[in-house]
């Protein structure tokens, strides 16, 4: 029997974020007023085939697997998962599983969609250009780990001001080190921006191309921005708690839904 | 062989009760021995709590005659009338070992569920272990009895949630601040409700406590018993922008903080959330200063309502944790029959 197709571990993995996020929508609606470790099992699972699926793409491309879009998602996906599995160490922070699951699912659905997978023309990156994809890529796990927390921060948040009971019941980090966790992801994701970014110009220095502004660089100047700005504010004038939390969710938000079409747009980076 | 229970508690018997027949731990050794050898039982256990006295037999003698012989040497022996030991109860046999596992779990005290007990109950029977007044019937029963009190705890949600005003403030303060010891509580008022509640902060390690009152040297010896430190009600606001809880019960006649005068105090203070418990009745703080920002309000009613939800949620509770026990009863008596210690009273149950 030939060994599976990398895409249908990938497919696999979806399939366990897909249970996971049913299983998540139970426990919003119970309010989070007991540990349950099913979400983090079923995580736990999922992250096998999902690494499974980058190796042996990696394998496959001789290098780390982020030509393309599927690959580009995938990557982001499975970086989320393992932080979510590193901070399942503190029990408190399992349930953020059950806010992360829904994006694993949604995402790794739409990554799963044929034209996203096309294979580049120039597939074989040089170190320099995979070190440039892998750390803007993990700059937006972290960044989606901190809209996770925000998400988390204004569920709690919205409970202790409306709902008492229920708030007294969840079991949720409190709303303090939500807010902390945000800003410290944001602060990460930023560094990986910022380092991933710089790269660039290493890139156009070691290649006989000249420099060619297109959209997904102004796209990307225009996040790193964002979220720079986000930080000075976070630092300078004391943006924390409940505007910080709406903050960190929109920027992801933003960056969700135009990095696909912005990467399409992109004859560079297509 | 049989387990007797005798003793008095919360339940039936006053406080001046308890206390005449109360044991302190420094005592508990030598009443141990002492009633032993005048009723001639082999193994026993003594509980004292500011809520029970009880006495735990394990012995092969006819109930009866045992039960008048423990009431009197205890008497004797807290120097206490005879006549006052009508207001002990005696249970036996499966009665007996239900009792036990229903205090061990925290069914028979005031709060329903409590945890302190078990850890009491513990000492009471390691003192009685060391000293070898225990044998192989009673450690089995007892071991059993903290297996069945963990089983309660972890299987059911007896004791989730907070029973009184000062235990939901508290609650509520840690669903917002991540670590207690870092913070600051300013008790303004000093009542019976508000000092309750700054005890029970700090309790979880709060970091220091202000306490404000129109009345100064109020302020001070509740400071004083806090181990925290006063200010007077003039200068109450200068401490402000260094206080993450405000627990408030003034007398005042209306709302002594209002929505303008929270603006004005939080423009000087850092980003960060604000805790704040009314207590007082009528109520000291404007309601319109929960919609600020960065401020968590709570009213006497919200913490009330918090408190009777969880009382109420523990008592549906009990049937559940009644069924686990005597499951555990089950098991138990089936083992001591089994060894030939014969739980051997394996009454039916009731």
């Amino acid at each position: 029997m030939d060994w599976p197709d990398d895409r249908l571990w990938f497919a696999l993995a979806v399939g366990l974020y897909g249970i996971s996020t049913v299983y998540s929508i139970f426990l919003w609606r119970r309010g989070f007023q007991r540990y349950d470790s099913t979400i983090l099992v079923l995580l736990l699972v999922a992250f096998l085939p999902h690494t499974g699926s980058l190796i042996t793409r990696g394998v496959a491309l001789g290098q780390i697997p982020v030509t393309n879009l599927y690959e580009a998602v995938s990557f982001i996906l499975w970086v989320m998962n393992a932080a979510y599995l590193v901070f399942s160490i503190w029990s408190r922070l399992r349930f953020s599983g059950a806010f992360i699951s829904p994006l694993l699912f949604f995402f790794g659905v739409f990554a799963l969609m044929p034209e996203l997978d096309q294979t580049p023309e120039n597939p074989h990156f040089t170190g320099l250009i995979s070190l440039h994809a892998t750390l803007i890529l993990l700059s937006y796990g972290a960044f989606g780990l901190s809209a996770t927390a925000g998400i988390m921060f204004l569920t709690q948040e919205h409970d202790l001001r409306h709902n008492k009971l229920r708030a007294i019941q969840s079991l949720l980090p409190p709303i303090e080190q939500l807010d902390a966790i945000a800003g410290m992801m944001q602060l990460i994701g930023v560094g990986l921006l910022t380092t991933g970014l710089g790269t660039t110009f290493l890139i156009y220095l070691n290649s006989a191309n000249a420099f060619q502004l297109d959209v997904k660089i102004i796209w990307s100047a225009i996040v790193w921005l964002m979220y720079l700005l986000l930080m000075l504010a976070r630092c300078r004038y004391d943006l924390k708690g409940h505007r910080f939390a709406q903050c960190t969710t929109l920027a992801f938000v933003f960056v969700i839904l135009t990095f696909w079409g912005t990467n399409l747009m992109s004859a560079t980076h297509q | 062989m049989s387990l007797l229970v005798i003793g008095l508690s919360h339940h039936q018997a006053s406080v001046e009760l308890r206390e005449r027949f109360a044991v302190t731990d420094y005592q508990l050794p030598a009443v141990l021995t002492e009633i032993r050898q005048k009723t001639d039982v082999e193994e026993m256990v003594l509980l004292s709590t500011c809520n029970r006295v009880e006495i735990y037999v394990a012995h092969d003698r006819p109930d009866e005659n045992l039960i008048d012989s423990l009431k009197r040497h205890f008497a004797a022996n807290r120097q206490s009338q005879a006549e006052a030991t009508a207001e002990f109860y005696a249970l036996s046999g499966r009665s007996g070992i239900r009792h036990l596992f229903r205090v061990a779990s925290g069914l028979e005290s005031m709060i329903l569920g409590e945890t302190e007990i078990l850890g009491q109950l513990k000492q009471s029977y390691q003192v009685a272990l060391q000293h070898r007044h225990t044998g192989r019937r009673l450690n089995r029963i007892f071991q059993t009895a903290f297996r069945a009190a963990k089983q309660v705890r972890t299987k059911t949600d007896i004791q989730r949630g907070p029973c009184s005003v000062a235990a939901a403030a508290v609650e509520l303060a840690e669903r917002i601040f991540d670590n207690l010891q870092d913070h600051r509580v300013m008790v303004l008022g000093a009542g019976d409700t508000s000092e309750k509640t700054a005890r029970a902060l700090l309790s979880r390690g709060v970091k220091s406590i202000i306490v404000s009152n129109r009345t100064y040297t109020r302020a001070q010896e509740l400071a004083d018993e806090l181990q925290g430190r006063a200010v007077r009600f003039d200068d109450w606001a200068d401490e402000f922008s260094r206080i993450d809880m405000v627990v408030s019960s003034t007398a005042s006649p209306g709302y002594f903080l209002n929505r303008e005068r929270f603006v004005e105090l939080l423009a000087h203070r850092p980003s960060r959330p604000l805790l704040l418990i009314d207590i007082a009745v009528p109520r000291d703080i404007d309601p319109t200063v929960g919609y600020l920002e960065n401020i968590y309000l709570y009213n006497i009613d919200d913490l009330k309502a918090i408190a009777d939800y969880h009382r109420n949620r523990r008592k549906q509770e009990e049937t559940q944790c009644d069924a686990i026990i005597e499951s555990m009863i089950d098991k138990l008596l089936l083992d001591l029959s089994s060894r030939g210690g014969a739980g051997a009273d394996s009454s039916p149950r009731s």
